[in-house]
């Protein structure tokens, strides 16, 4: 079990993007929140259990559809692109936020999550997630991903 | 012989990969139908052959835990196997889904060798005639 959220989302991360979509997260340090995408969106999710709380991902768009194509053989230019990009986020999220509170809480607590939601940011809250001391920072194929974990008191 | 299999997960990128997951195994799939929620899944079991549930347990309308404790109280559904697919990391949940009949977890994310792994185990060698 590791008690650092962000050391746990630098080590969880990376791994469960290469697994579930093939693409590479390298881990981005600096503290300074990195330029918003374009067509930047956050997904999160709850959780509720021995603990409580949220993950955040804050990512661009696109890069679901990346993902999408991946996984699916999608063409970028469908009609549906945009949803099956946001439906892989969600499965992005859903299977990140279990296996972080696994390496959090260990294997013994039974903790239940909510659909993952995606919703679109503005500059302001791209950057309020980017400033958190606890915010994981990373690359994918050069384009940025803001990861938090928020625990209820 | 080969086999029907449904596939149950709100999530279409997940139901895409397992599909493709199922052929790589070198499964022999007769029929292979999906749902979106426990609810659509009984809908589908009530309405075809069904050899195998592969299952989610977090999902809307209806999630896998309840799927299964509905399969439990029909009769003509209680002997399908039922495998849970799902992110649940808690050794507490899956020994209560082993409780109530789950045969075998599955992790996500997953690789074709576990799939292969834990069909072989359920349904013997003999999936692959």
């Amino acid at each position: 079990m590791n008690n650092d959220p962000k050391a746990v989302i630098n080590d969880v991360f990376p791994q469960m993007i290469e697994e579930l979509t093939f693409l590479f997260a390298d881990p981005v340090e600096g503290g300074a929140a990195p330029g918003i995408p374009h067509d930047a969106v956050v997904v999160s999710i709850a959780f509720s259990g021995e603990r409580s709380g949220t993950l955040d991902m804050g990512i661009g768009r696109s890069l679901g559809i990346e993902m999408a194509a991946n996984l699916l053989g999608l063409d970028p230019e469908a009609d549906n692109a945009a949803a099956l990009g946001d439906d892989a986020l969600r499965e992005l999220m859903n299977v990140t936020c279990g296996h972080v509170l696994t390496s959090l809480a260990g294997d013994k607590p039974v903790f239940n999550l909510t659909i993952p939601e995606v919703r679109p940011v503005n500059g302001a809250e791209w950057d309020a997630l980017g400033q958190g001391h606890d915010t994981a920072q990373f690359s994918v194929d050069g384009r940025p991903v803001q990861m938090r974990l928020r625990l209820d008191a | 012989m080969s086999i029907s299999v449904l596939v149950v997960d709100d999530s279409q990128t997940v139901r895409a990969i397992i599909e493709k997951t199922l052929r790589m195994a070198d499964v022999p799939l007769n029929e292979l139908y999906t749902a979106g929620n426990g609810q659509e899944a009984l809908d589908v079991l009530r309405n075809n052959w069904v050899d195998l549930v592969l299952t989610d347990i977090n999902m809307p309308v209806m999630g896998g835990v309840e799927l299964i404790e509905h399969m439990n109280a029909d009769d003509t559904l209680q002997g399908i196997p039922v495998v849970v697919v799902s992110t649940e990391g808690s050794a507490t949940r899956i020994e209560e889904l082993k409780s109530k009949g789950v045969r075998a977890y599955i992790r996500k994310p997953f690789t074709p060798e576990r799939f292969r792994e834990i069909l072989t185990e359920l349904l013997g060698d003999g999936n692959e005639q």
